[in-house]
Order: structure tokens, then sequence, then C-alpha cells
């Protein structure tokens, strides 16, 4: 372990780094869901970058005037001392020119006062023996070459300045401004250190970085502001409307003013309570209209049921009637009086389940049993068909809490419906189960499913095909029964199919009432076909 | 959240506010043309700040030069004490001894030498310089005149690659400078270090040349040189506090915000603290940069008894050489028009004292000294009105001598010197003793036209004549160790009087000197630095013929005066400046009497 220890510093850049990290995402995520987030950044980086842009400007303007105005002072100086020396000019014959240079260069530098506005370097280029003089610590690598040269090489009158350092004996070489002039063999540099406006500049620079700073920061505040005027009243508009899609219709947006934003809320307002007030209508009319055929299935039973006596009476004395014509209408009035009532049934079963009174028996059963028992009720049916069953049971029990006639029905359901689709071929029924969902899948070899049916299957009095012959007295509710049985327990009814392929529904189920279904241990598809695919192939993988 | 039903009134309200405010910001964008009268203090100097001076600027050997300018290139470029004369060493050929320390011996010549090529040969020449020299700075920092002729041989030889360079300096130069008087007034300062009198409760000052390396490093250059003692010619007569062997600490002084920190070394633990922060708070004071200081033994800061840790000169006035401080104003006394001592009022002067010529009045204005009529006694007594206190206690011991005005010193002790045209001759009357001859007295051979005692009691000024003129001469009284005593070491001020007639000790470092200049021929009143700087005319208009002056400290300057009335009768008369605060200012004669003596 302590091999693997990190240094501390590598821990450190660790932490920092998914501290970074983290605080990168939080921003990004801040400024995807913030219109504020947005606005205010935006602000403040065009602001700071305009004012920037200002700041240097006017810095740029500042130092301009500054310096201009040093310069002319300092030509001035310049042209004064110049004068000094082209009107006391020396005399060589009697007096040693040192002493008259020195002299002159003490007049001059005397001028600059005690302050020390200027330093002077005053050279005689007709002097091989010493250069010439320079006031106070002055060096006089001060007056840098490039000057010197062109002193030398201008004409008669010209004047010359630039910028340099100045350098001192004992102290800190400064910033300076220097200007340089001829008067015959003289040489005169005056050289104004610019310490003074330095200091100006940079009490300048750090007012306006300051003034700057304090401007983002005003007009970010602002936009913040701004925004949180106009984002608060979207927020609100937002959640208002998702609680209206919550199924909360009295939820209403506050109106405050009469600008933009009231608008918008008068508007939602007003579109909530239209809309409250077309659910409502369309409620009312559906809860109508299940009342009615809840009313209608109940009304038709009574009579029906006298109706069955009478027919159950007509069919039994069947034999006693000569006619073989009413023999006849006695055996067809008893199966469609069967068929009406299975009919009736489901209907009623159909209403249950629109006026949510479904309610779940549920138990823990072994469903191999229900499969068992719906196979056995279908037995008969699919021998008359010529259709096989053939059962993929698994070998131990298959423990789940269901509620065993709706899982009975729904397997019984499908078993009816692939016989009656199956064309005689054999009918696979296979089950299966892991730790969570036991899966029950209902194959048959009869036309299949065109593409966009798989869905449409589970409609109410939905037929593959109009034309054909109600042979086995399905009522078309069945599947659309069976569909509501599953959901109930949670689980899945699915189907597949392909036309000349056949088709298959698989039923999947939690195995404990109430579950959250993840995923079935069976395949939709069934494994032979998925192995050999046909391009028009068609998933519906809905609930 | 704006209220229904004002947001469109109030619109053009805010426009106008904002172009209101606009307007108001680009008005205030500009210098103000108005406005009430500031007024204050006199701006203080944010830097160090002296009167600006020059420096030469040497140049390097230029190719083939020959032997005689190499020479006098030299001696240019060894005025520059840049960089430890780093362009001067360009002359010498390598392995050339040359120290010219930070403090070097400098040997001054007038105006210019003659640089001569004697020994012309073709690998090696040497060159003469001769000239007249005038004097010489001692390593302490001392000058003294000394005129003599200068031949000096440099030795050259010419260096690897053909280029003469000097190879043997003259002994003299080996460790020091030649230089001319222009270049010790460019390159030196002459400032003073404070020591103490022996008694111990005054400072003196002792000028010394100090040579402006560095305008930044001076204040480490004095401290050093004040470490260093007194110089040759004040040593004898003044004593310093600091324990031998103390050092400066660190990398000199440091000055910041007009505080010196100078550090010493623990040496100076045994010295007395309060006399070594005077003497250094005097020395300091001279430069304008220091307005304070604090001194640090090994590194900590001590506080002497009476001064806080950062001390100002106001704690060591106490010390100060001119034995009075500007909150005492000093009276002044004249020989009123009835020959009797007179004390100085505001328009007349009364008499507080007896007959008298040239009183000297003792500096705690309780005695008076003057001569009798002819100068050959000196009277002596208290000053009191009214009755013949004055007694001879002195009178001339050769046939035509006189005695000069007496002087007192701040001991009470009375001095006067005799002189006639061959020689002079020191008494002294201390407090409580008979008059005495000075046996040792450096102006013995010549004729003493006036003498003055410094109010710090060590200092001597004195006009000496030589020939026609009378020169202005400083000395110094010491005792030996017996309790002799001794006044010597007399040396010219140098300065642009020529001829002087009376002198006396305006403060520590300034003489009242009646003279003539170069310029002038006509005697007027001139303030005379004693280090030898610039002197000033005090007062302009006229004065008619000037005899006599006394000044003292803050006090107006006296002047005794010979005037013409109205009836051609000549008349003597006391003038003062009108405003005596300014230097210009006009002289009035008005009150009657001759020969003013303030205290002293």
């Amino acid at each position: 372990m302590k091999a693997w220890r990190k240094p501390p510093v590598r821990r450190w850049l660790g932490r920092m780094r998914r501290f970074t990290r983290r605080g990168v995402r939080g921003a990004v995520t801040r400024w995807r869901r913030s219109i504020q987030v947005r606005v205010v950044a935006s602000t403040m980086v065009i602001s700071a970058i305009v004012v920037a842009i200002l700041g240097v400007f006017l810095m740029q303007q500042i130092t301009t005037a500054l310096l201009d105005s040093k310069e002319k002072a300092a030509l001035l100086q310049l042209e004064e001392g110049l004068g000094i020396i082209q009107r006391d000019p020396v005399n060589f014959g009697t007096a040693d020119p040192r002493v008259r240079l020195e002299d002159i260069a003490r007049t001059l530098a005397a001028r600059s006062g005690p302050s020390g506005l200027y330093e002077v370097y005053l050279r005689d280029t007709g002097e091989p023996l010493f250069d010439g003089f320079a006031t106070n610590e002055l060096r006089p690598e001060s007056v840098p070459e490039r000057l010197r040269r062109q002193v030398a090489a201008d004409p008669i009158g010209y004047r010359d300045r630039t910028y340099g350092r100045l350098t001192y004996v004992g102290h800190e070489p400064v910033p300076g401004l220097i200007v340089g002039g001829k008067a015959g063999r003289f040489e005169l540099y005056y050289l104004f250190p610019l310490t003074q406006e330095q200091q100006t500049l940079t009490e300048v620079q750090r007012t306006l970085v300051g003034v700057g700073a304090v401007l983002v920061l005003l007009l970010a505040a602002i936009a913040s502001i701004v925004t949180r005027q106009i984002v608060i009243p979207v927020r609100l508009a937002a959640q208002a409307a998702e609680r209206l899609a919550a199924g909360r219709l009295e939820e209403r947006m506050r109106v405050r003013g009469e600008d933009d934003l009231a608008r918008l809320a008068t508007s939602f307002n007003d579109m909530a309570a239209n809309l409250q007030e077309k659910i409502v209508q369309l409620e009312g009319l559906s809860q109508v209209q299940r009342q009615f055929v809840s009313d209608v299935s109940h009304e038709l039973r009574t009579p029906l049921t006298t109706i069955r006596i009478a027919g159950d009476m007509l069919y039994e004395h069947r034999d006693t009637f000569d006619d073989p014509l009413v023999q006849r209408s006695a055996e067809l009035l008893q199966s469609q009086l069967e068929r009406f009532e299975a009919l009736l049934a489901d209907l009623l079963e159909v209403s249950r389940y629109d006026a949510g009174a479904a309610t779940l028996d549920a138990e823990s059963v072994d469903v191999r049993d229900l499969v068992l028992r719906a196979v056995g009720d279908t037995e008969g049916l699919a021998e008359r068909k010529g259709s096989k069953l053939v059962l993929q049971l698994p070998g131990e029990p298959v423990m789940a809490e269901v509620d065993r006639k709706r899982i009975e029905r729904i397997v019984r359901n499908l078993l009816v419906n692939a016989v009656e689709h199956g064309e005689g071929q054999d009918i696979v029924v296979t089950m299966a189960s892991d730790r969570d969902a036991v899966a029950i899948a209902v194959r048959d070899h009869g036309v299949g499913l065109k593409p966009g049916e798989a869905q449409m299957v589970f409609d109410r009095f939905w037929r593959a095909d109009p034309a054909r012959a109600r042979t086995t007295g399905g009522t078309g509710l069945g599947l659309s029964i069976s569909r509501e049985d599953a959901q109930l327990h949670g689980g899945w009814l699915q189907a597949w199919g392909e036309p000349g392929v056949g088709s298959q529904f698989r039923l999947s189920l939690p195995r404990a009432a109430g579950e959250e279904l993840r995923g079935s241990p069976l395949p939709l598809v069934p494994p032979e076909v998925e192995l050999t695919p046909t391009p028009f192939a068609e998933l519906e993988l809905g609930e | 959240m704006s209220r229904p039903g004002h947001g469109r009134g109030r619109r053009p309200g805010r426009l106008f506010a904002l172009v209101t405010v606009l307007a108001c910001a680009a008005g205030c964008a500009g210098v103000p043309t108005g406005g009430r009268v500031a007024s204050g203090p006199p701006a203080e100097r944010v830097e160090q700040v002296d009167d600006p001076y020059v420096r030469i600027v040497p140049v390097r050997p230029g190719a083939d030069w020959e032997p005689v300018d190499i020479v006098r290139g030299f001696l240019i470029a060894s005025a520059s004490f840049d960089d430890g004369h780093r362009v001067a060493r360009a002359y010498l050929a390598p392995g050339t001894e040359w120290q010219p320390e930070a403090r070097p011996g400098v040997t001054v010549y007038e105006d210019s030498v003659d640089v001569v090529a004697t020994e012309p040969g073709a690998t090696q020449v040497s060159v003469a310089v001769r000239g007249s020299q005038v004097g010489a700075i001692g390593r302490d920092g001392q000058y003294e005149a000394d005129a003599r002729p200068i031949d000096q041989t440099f030795h050259l030889s010419r260096d690897a690659r053909g280029q003469w360079r000097i190879s043997g300096l003259p002994e003299q130069l080996t460790d020091g400078l030649l230089l001319s008087r222009r270049d010790v007034d460019r390159a030196f300062r002459t400032l003073n270090l404070y020591f103490f009198a022996p008694d111990g409760n005054v400072v003196v000052p002792n000028p010394v040349f100090l040579p402006l390396v560095n305008r930044q490093d001076l204040a480490r250059q004095l401290v050093r040189a004040l470490l260093g003692g007194p110089t040759s010619w004040l040593q004898p007569a003044v004593k310093t506090t600091f324990p031998a062997g103390t050092r400066l600490l660190g990398d000199g002084v440091q000055v910041s915000d007009g505080v010196a920190v100078v550090d010493l070394s623990a040496e100076a633990r045994t010295g007395d603290r309060r006399r070594m922060s005077a003497q250094l708070m005097w020395t300091l004071r001279q430069l304008p940069e220091v307005r304070q200081m604090r001194i640090q033994i090994d590194g900590e800061t001590v506080r002497p008894d009476g001064a806080g840790p950062t001390q100002s000169p106001r704690d060591w006035i106490g010390y100060s050489p001119d034995a009075s401080t500007p909150e005492t104003p000093q009276p002044a006394f004249l020989r009123g028009p009835d020959a009797r001592l007179h004390r100085l009022g505001e328009d007349a002067s009364q008499p507080v004292g007896d007959t008298v010529h040239r009183p000297a009045v003792s500096l705690d204005a309780g005695f008076v000294a003057g001569l009798d009529e002819d100068g050959r006694q000196v009277l002596a007594g208290p000053v009191r009105a009214g009755a013949t206190t004055l007694r001879g206690t002195l009178v001339a011991s050769r046939p035509r001598s006189r005695f000069t005005t007496p002087t007192w010193d701040r001991n009470g002790a009375l001095w006067v010197v005799e002189s006639d045209s061959e020689g002079s001759w020191l008494w002294v009357k201390e407090s409580g003793r008979e008059w005495a001859r000075v046996e040792r007295w450096g102006l013995g051979g010549y004729e003493v036209l006036a003498m003055r005692i410094a109010r710090d009691g060590v200092r001597v000024a004195a006009l000496v004549k030589d020939g026609e003129r009378a020169q202005i001469q400083l000395g110094r009284i010491a005792r030996e160790p017996a309790g002799r005593v001794m006044g010597e070491n007399f040396l010219p001020v140098s300065s642009d009087v020529v001829n002087a007639r009376d002198l006396f000790w305006y403060d520590s470092g300034t003489l009242a000197v009646l003279g003539t200049t170069a310029a002038d021929t006509q005697v007027f009143p001139y303030l005379v630095p004693v280090s030898g700087g610039m002197i000033t005319p005090i007062g302009i208009g006229a004065l008619g013929d000037p005899v006599s002056i006394t000044a003292a400290p803050d006090s107006p300057v006296l002047v005794g005066s010979i005037r013409r009335d109205a009836q051609g009768r000549q008349r003597a008369h006391i003038c003062r400046q009108r405003n005596p605060d300014e230097r210009s200012s006009e002289w009035l004669c008005t009150v009657p009497g001759s020969d003013p003596a303030y205290p002293g």
C-alpha cells in the first residue's frame, strides 16, 4: 500500500483537478440551464472587452497628451540652453576651454532649480581630452548612441528627441525624455526624468482599471436584475405549465401589471382555462359513454337471460321439430346466443377497466398450472382446427404473484387467437423465467401480421381481415382485455408478426405483484426468425 | 416596476436628467478658472535636493595619443570620481599601482599645469608636470594652503597594442590626486563634522573636504569621517565621544522619508549616547534630506536620555555651537554718543554702563570689557549704570602696540591681542585669575587687526595684516593636558574678501566681515562662511564709512559707521537693516553711537 501512496503534491493536484472539473461541470450546467447566467456572463464579457478597449484608448490619449506637452517644454528649454551657449561664445584664446564649458554647464544646471526638473549634459566635440560636463549624478550613458549619432549628423538648427532610460551614479535608472541639439562644436542634451509622468500614468491607469471593474460589475448587476425581472415570470410560467401538464388543471399564473409578461400570463391562463374546459367536457363525455356502455350491457343482460332460457328450451327440443329448417334455426340461435353472452361479458369487463374498477386479486401460484389449464381448455378447438399445441415449459414450478383468473384468461385468449390464425399449423407455447420476471410466448405459423398491425391487434374490435368469417366466435375484445390484464399486473403484452412467417405474442409479468418490469426472459421475436432477418421485419416494442 | 399610467410621462424626464448629467460631466473635464484661494505652508521638498552641481565627463584615451595628451587626459579624468576612477585607470598601464581611495590626499594646483615631455624614447618616455601648488587636502579632509612649485614626473611606456600608457606615477600620486582648484570646487564638498569642545557642553564644527563620489552616499561618507575623528587642525582642541574602534555597520546610512538610520558597531555601547547622538545629528543635519535620525548599535535601536528613538535636531539644540537658542534674543550694546556703554533699543539707546571704547560684553551680559581712548589699556568691569565701574586691568607692554577689541568666550574668559606692526601677543584672563600671556600663539609674527573667539570657545577668527591687506584667518584654542593654552594652527579662510576691516562671528559657520572684494573696493558688510564658500553681501544702500561690525545668530547685523551729516560733520551712527529677515533689505543709520557689540 505504502508504495502506492501518491506524493502529497500529486494528491493535491488531483484534488485540484477534481475540484476544477466539478466546478467546470457545474458552470456548464448552470450555463445551459439558466438564461440569467448566460445573459450576465455575456454582458460581463462584452462590457469587459469594451471597457478594456476604451481604457487602452484613453491611456494612449492621456500618455500622448502628457508626453507632448513635456516634449514641447523640453524643446523650449533646449532652445534656451543653446541660446545661452551661442550668446556666450567660448574664447579659447584666453581661458581654459574646460573652465568656460564648466561655467556654461553650471549656468545651465542652475536653471533647473532645486526640484531637479532636468539634467544637462554638455559635450565639447572639439576637445579630445575630455567629453564634457554632466549635472548631478547623471551618467553620460543616459544619452543613447542613436541620439548622439542623429545630433552629430543633423544640419545646424535641428533638434532631436528620444525616450530612454536615465542612469545615475548611485541610484536607480528612471525613464526619461532626452532632447539634444548642436551649437557649433557643442552638443547640448537635456534629460527630463519622467518619474512624475510615470506616477501620474500609473495612478490614472489604476483609477481606470478600478472604474472599469466597477463598471463591468455594475453592468453585470444591471443585467442580472433585468433578466431576473424577465426570467422569474418565465420560470413561474414554466412551473405552471408543468403543473398543468401533471393534471392540475386549476393551476393559473398570477397576473401583475400590464406588460408583455402580464400578457403572457393572461394568455397562458386563457389557454389553461380553455384546456380545462375541453378536458372536463371530454371527460364528461367519455364518462357518459362508458356509463352508457355499462348500462347497455347490464340492461341487455336481463332480456338476454330470458332469451337464453327460451333459446335453451328450443335447443333441447330441437329433435321434436319436424322441419329441419327450424331445427337448424334453433341450433344457430343457441350458438349466436353464446357468442352474444361472451360479447356482453367482455364488454362488461372492458367497461370495468374503463371505469378503473378492475382490481387485482393476486396470489402466489405456479404459472405452469395456469398455462396447462388454458391449454386444456383450448385443446378441443385446436384439434378441430387441425393444430397441435406444443408446450415448452420449465421443469420446476414457476411461482409468481398473479391473479390466476386473469392470467388464465390471457393465455386462453392468446391460444384461441393462435389457433384461429394458425392455419392448422403447430402452436408453440414457450415459458421462461428469471429472478424477477416470468414470460409466456405463444407462437403460431399462420398468416402472420402485416407491418403496423402488431400494435393494432390490441385495439378493440380490430380484425386482421374484415372479410373473414367469424368462425370461432371471438368477440374482438379478447386481446384488448388481455393487454389491460397484463398492464394491471405491471406486465407487458406484446405482439410480433410477419406475413407468411406467423406471429408470436409474449406475455411478460413481474414475479412480485406491483413491481416494475425491467426486461423479459424471452425474446419477442422467435430466435429462429431472428437468425434469418427479413428486410421488413418490424419490431413493435410498445409496452 | 412601473406603475400603470406613469411610464409614458416619466420618460422625457429621465432623458432630460441624463442630458443634464452628461453636460455636467463634460463641463467638469477642464482646468478650473476660478475658485477659492488656497493657502498653506510652503511646499515641502519631496526628494533630497541641494543646489545642482556638475560633474566632468572624462574620456578614455584615444587611439595613438601622444604621451603628453595621455598625461593631460589622465589629470582631467582623475577629477571624475565615478566608479572608483574607472576612466582614469584606463590611462594606466596594467599593473600600475594607483589607489585614490574614497578620501584621497589631493594636491591642489592653481588653474593649469604645463605638461612637457622630458625624455623622449621609443618605448619609454618621461613627462613632467609643472605648475604651482596652492595647497593640499589631507586624507582626513583638512585643507592646508601650501604654495610651492609642482614638478612631478610621469613615466610612460607602450602597451601591447603600441599605445602609450602611464606605467610610473610620481610617488606623491600613487595614493593621491593632482587636481586643479576648479576640480576641487567641482568634485568636493565642504561639510562640517561636529566634535565636542573639551568641556563637553558644546559642539564645534570641523570643516572637511569630502569628494562627492555619489550624492546618495554623502551621509555615509559624513558619518565615516565623523567616526574617523577630527582633522589634524582641530584635533588637539576638541574631543569625540565615540569610543575608539567604533565603525559603521551595514551598507552605510539609510535615509528614507527624512529619517537617517545610523548603525554603529558594538564598540559604541560604552560611549555617551547623548553626546554621540548630538555629534551625529549635528553632522547629518547639514544634509537637506535628513530631518530625523535613528541610531542603532549593533542593529539595536537605542534611545538616548532626553530624546526618543527617532531624534530630531531640536533634541540637541542645547549643544549648539552658537551658545544661544533662537528663543533668547541677544541684547545689543554700543558706545553711545556720550561715550558710555549703551544698550540698543528700538529707535534709541539707553546708557547702561561706564565710559568705554570698543566695548565687549560677556555672553551672560553681566560684564563688559573695553579699551581706553588710545587703545593701550584694557578696561573691565560689571555692566552697571551710573557709576565708574571699569578699571584698567592690562596695559600694553610695547611702546607702539595697541590692543584689539577684547573678546569673551563662553567660559567667561577674556581674550585680547596686543599687536604692533612687528608682531602680536595673545593675552587671556580667565575668570578669577590674572592676565596671562599665551606662549604658543600662532600669529606671533604678524600684525593682528582684530581677533574674535567663536561662541564655541574653540575657534578663533583673526584679521591678519599680510602686507597691505588684512586677511581673515581661522585658528583654534587648545589646552595642553598640563593646562597650558595654545592659540595656533591659523589657516587663511579662502574667501573673496580681499581686504577686511573688522569681523565678528555671525554663527558657528559664518563670519560677519567688513571688507572689500575684488569687484568692489567700497567697504561693505559680508557674510563669509568659514568653510570658504560663497560670500554674500548684507543689505543694500549707502552705509557711509563702516568701521565696526557685530552680529549674533538670528539677530540683525549691526554696523558702526561714520557718516557726514547735513553740516558736513562726521557723525558716528549705528546702522541696521530695515528688515533684518531679508538679506537684501536696505541699511538705515539712525541711532547715534559707535562700536556696536553683541555679547561675545
